[in-house]
């Protein structure tokens, strides 16, 4: 009779870890957002919330911090650039040209309320990090009481 | 120049995999490249958002060049995503060396995610003027 499985090499162990693994994989797919095509304003960003406050982060190469406007107003935080590519080519000529430049802004709308005076931006390896604190998220009110003795 | 042209999204691309199939892990993009040539050298000039300069790897394997660069640590891994746009990932991409680079010479420098390779040119194929004497 012809096995289906080897029954030399099948090791019940093994499946059980492959099985947990692609379990873990699938798990993984499902937490983390599938990227949202479509969108056509620059740049695309990532929002995320951690200790009491959202990280917006958007990959825009080649600029500096300065060359970035940045301004939050209510639940709106707008970001705006130029961004420059082939500056001072003159004596030379292209063979490809895949990176774009031009101006850019956009407008993003908060999913919760901030505190937009502590606002803080870094651009690390071109990728551009807006920190936003939570508003009232800042510091648990500590709260007095009294205890009277009786 | 900047342009006062508006940017728009220019999608990510994934590593073509009939071209390269990557079998490490993780997501590998194909980097946005401009390539110049002046007369003294060849440039290149790739988007590399998120890689730092210790982490990008330029090689010359049998007449190629090899980029490699590795983002750094998932930056968003202990946050929780509530909106995604694009995806992080590793970059990947080679060109094949014209014989005028003098290969000993190749410099690279990686700037706000922008990597530039610069390839002089060997001397006998840099255009040189040549003095002309008038002849008597």
């Amino acid at each position: 009779m012809a096995n289906i499985v080897s029954q030399g090499d099948w090791d019940p162990g093994q499946d059980l870890v492959q099985l947990q693994r692609d379990m873990d994989r699938l798990r993984e797919r499902v937490r983390r957002p599938v990227a949202r095509r479509g969108a056509r304003i620059f740049p695309s960003v990532i929002i995320s919330a951690t200790e009491g406050r959202l990280m917006v982060r958007a990959e825009v190469p080649g600029m500096d911090l300065e060359d970035f406007d940045i301004s939050v107003s209510g639940d709106t935080l707008t970001v705006q650039g130029t961004r420059s590519t082939g500056d001072g080519l003159e004596n030379g000529w292209y063979h490809r040209r895949e990176r774009e430049s031009g101006s850019f802004s956009r407008a993003i709308r908060l999913p919760a309320e901030v505190d937009g005076n502590q606002a803080e931006a870094t651009y690390v390896a071109g990728v551009l990090a807006v920190s936003l604190p939570l508003k009232g998220a800042a510091k648990p009110k500590e709260i007095r009481v009294k205890v009277s003795e009786g | 120049m900047a342009e006062s042209k508006e940017l728009e999204i220019t999608e990510k691309h994934q590593v073509d995999t009939s071209v390269h199939q990557e079998l490490r892990s993780g997501n590998w993009f194909v980097p946005a490249t401009d390539v110049y040539e002046t007369p003294e050298e060849v440039v290149l000039v790739m988007d590399m958002p998120g890689v730092c300069f210790d982490s990008v790897h330029v090689n010359i394997v049998e007449g190629e060049l090899v980029v490699t660069g590795h983002v750094g640590h998932g930056e968003d891994e202990d946050d929780y995503v509530l909106y995604r746009e694009y995806d992080v990932g590793h970059y990947h991409r080679h060109f094949g060396l014209p014989e005028m680079i003098d290969h000993s010479r190749i410099e690279a420098a990686m700037t706000n995610g922008v990597l530039a390779v610069t390839m002089p040119k060997i001397e006998e194929v840099k255009p040189r003027r040549i003095p002309i004497r008038v002849a008597d």
